[in-house]
């Protein structure tokens, strides 16, 4: 029973580092994204290409609390920042933070909902 | 008799001993099993989404756990009436819903969680009946409203401080440390069920007290008129109350940004605490004036919350608002497991009519959040929540037109 504990621990401890760590890629589904500040907004959820396969925009799961009161938003992939941080790398979004949680409810039939600040510059 | 003398009667013949050991058991096992659940809740669509599913594959492990948990409710309560070996049975299932927890931890692949959530909805078919039997078989039908409410109690302070341990190590360890965490605490859980042991009821092995009596058929249980009426009460409860903060949280989000988050919280434990504060309470009074009047305050505030929710406009002060839903749950929460013993009380068919009335209640809250949802996607947040008043209002007046007395005061013998 202790022995099938440690086990389980190693696995755990295993899969926790090799996501801690990535690679030279990065795995766009469930990863994080922060606003500019630094503020945890959410996770992402899908990604959106265009016909010949170039990404238009990343679906997110932002707000919230405990699953509760999340909304979906898309925002425009131009949006979104890459930064090397060595062991990981950080996406973020240079877009004030109740705007992104504001943003218009993603449907996928309806691209306007796909959020983007040149519409409103 | 006068309802006074039964008053007396009553008071005079307290003699339950709320220290006991058995009592305590009792409170860590309602403690410590709802904070163990509490894992299974909000915590796996977070941790599966981290682990790279995608929503359609978190949608349907999702959607065949529920639908396991709505085909076992009613067989799990019927094998709990007939087993003699309740406290057994009930440990198993504790054992299996932390077996779940660690099997999500150490292997998130589609199959194996796939597996846990459907051995967990098999689990949670016999953890709840079993511990409102053990509940039974521990202090018998006479004080039952006041230790179920103590139930409700405990239920609700371990899912709290769960979801509040949990919080924090999915944050600072990692999201699959929540469900390690689950897995520990069965074990506290476990330990407080075998405390139960020595504390049977004096005058018989405890676990038989009932199985003995489960004569009734399936077919005359749910042909009981009063059974009937209290059913769809449980249906229009869960209609009117279920989808309330899931539209309420994602307007709030919309429109407060990144405070949500902090109003959403509030939103979560402020019924809790009441809950943890006045179920007790809840469950006295129903000893003293009946289930009646308790059931008509509880289903009274579905439709002033509903209400309120479309009225107030600034979402600080839905915060207040929500001491209506603590009163809702510690109603609800004590009343269900309770009318249902006084309903059940010659034909030892108790967790069956439980297990009833919790497919009642899942069938209306899935309902509530589809419907719900339609209505505030066509016709905007506040048709959503006037619909759920209506519906509470429907919920009201049924409980007040149809639901007789069920308390039960019994002559001394």
């Amino acid at each position: 029973m202790r022995r099938r504990g440690l086990v389980t621990l190693a696995i755990l401890l295993a899969a926790g580092s090799a996501r801690a760590q990535e690679g030279r890629l990065v795995v766009m589904m469930g990863k994080r994204l922060f606003g500019a500040g630094g503020e945890e907004l959410g996770r992402v959820v899908d990604v959106i290409t265009d016909r010949e396969g170039r990404p238009v925009a990343a679906v997110v799961d932002v707000g919230g609390f405990m699953g509760l009161g999340s909304r979906r938003v898309a925002l425009a992939w131009r949006l979104l920042r890459w930064r090397d941080e060595e062991r990981f790398v950080r996406l973020s979004v240079d877009v004030a933070p109740d705007v992104v949680i504001g943003a218009p409810e993603f449907r996928r039939e309806d691209p306007s909902t796909i959020f983007d600040l040149s519409r409103d510059k | 008799m006068t309802p006074g003398a039964g008053i007396g009667r009553l008071r005079r013949r307290r003699t339950v001993r709320w220290r006991g050991p058995g009592q305590r058991g009792l409170d860590g096992l309602n403690a410590f099993v709802a904070a163990m659940r509490t894992a299974f809740g909000a915590f796996v669509p977070a941790y599966l989404a981290g682990q790279g599913w995608t929503q359609a594959q978190i949608g349907l492990v999702l959607t065949v756990e529920t639908v396991t948990s709505m085909l076992a409710q009613v067989p799990g309560g019927a094998f709990v009436d007939v087993t003699a070996h309740r406290r057994l049975v009930l440990g198993v299932a504790v054992v299996a819903a932390a077996a779940a927890a660690l099997v999500i931890a150490a292997l998130p692949l589609h199959l194996p969680v796939l597996l846990a959530l459907v051995l967990h909805a098999l689990a949670g078919s016999i953890i709840a009946p079993g511990i409102a039997a053990v509940t039974v078989a521990m202090v018998g039908r006479r004080d039952l409203g006041e230790r179920l409410g103590r139930n409700v109690r405990y239920a609700s302070i371990g899912s709290g401080v769960g979801a509040a341990l949990m919080g924090l190590a999915a944050s600072w360890i990692a999201e699959g440390a929540v469900f390690v965490l689950a897995a520990l605490l069965a074990l506290p859980g476990l330990w407080a069920l075998w405390t139960l042991h020595p504390r049977r009821r004096r005058g018989g092995p405890a676990a038989a007290t009932d199985a003995r009596e489960a004569q009734g058929s399936v077919r005359a249980l749910l042909a009981d008129r009063r059974m009937q009426a209290f059913g769809a009460c449980v249906v229009l409860f869960h209609f009117s109350s279920a989808a309330l903060l899931a539209v309420a949280a994602a307007e709030v989000t919309r429109r407060a940004g990144m405070r949500a988050g902090l109003l959403i919280a509030a939103f979560v434990i402020v019924p809790q605490v009441v809950v943890a504060l006045s179920s007790p309470l809840v469950g006295r009074l129903a000893e003293r004036i009946g289930r009646r009047p308790l059931l008509v305050v509880g289903f009274a505030s579905l439709p002033l919350r509903a209400a309120l929710f479309a009225l107030v406009d600034d979402p600080y002060w839905l915060v207040p608002v929500q001491l209506l839903e603590g009163v809702a749950a510690a109603v609800f929460g004590v009343m269900l497991p309770l009318v249902a013993a006084d309903l059940t009380r010659d034909n030892g068919r108790y967790t069956l009519s439980l297990g009833v009335l919790g497919l009642a209640g899942t069938l209306g809250a899935a309902l509530s959040t589809s419907v719900a949802g339609v209505v505030a996607t066509a016709f905007g947040v506040d048709a959503a929540f006037w619909m759920l008043a209506a519906a509470g209002v429907a919920a009201l007046v049924l409980v007040a037109v149809a639901m007789p007395e069920t308390r039960v005061v019994r002559r001394e013998a």
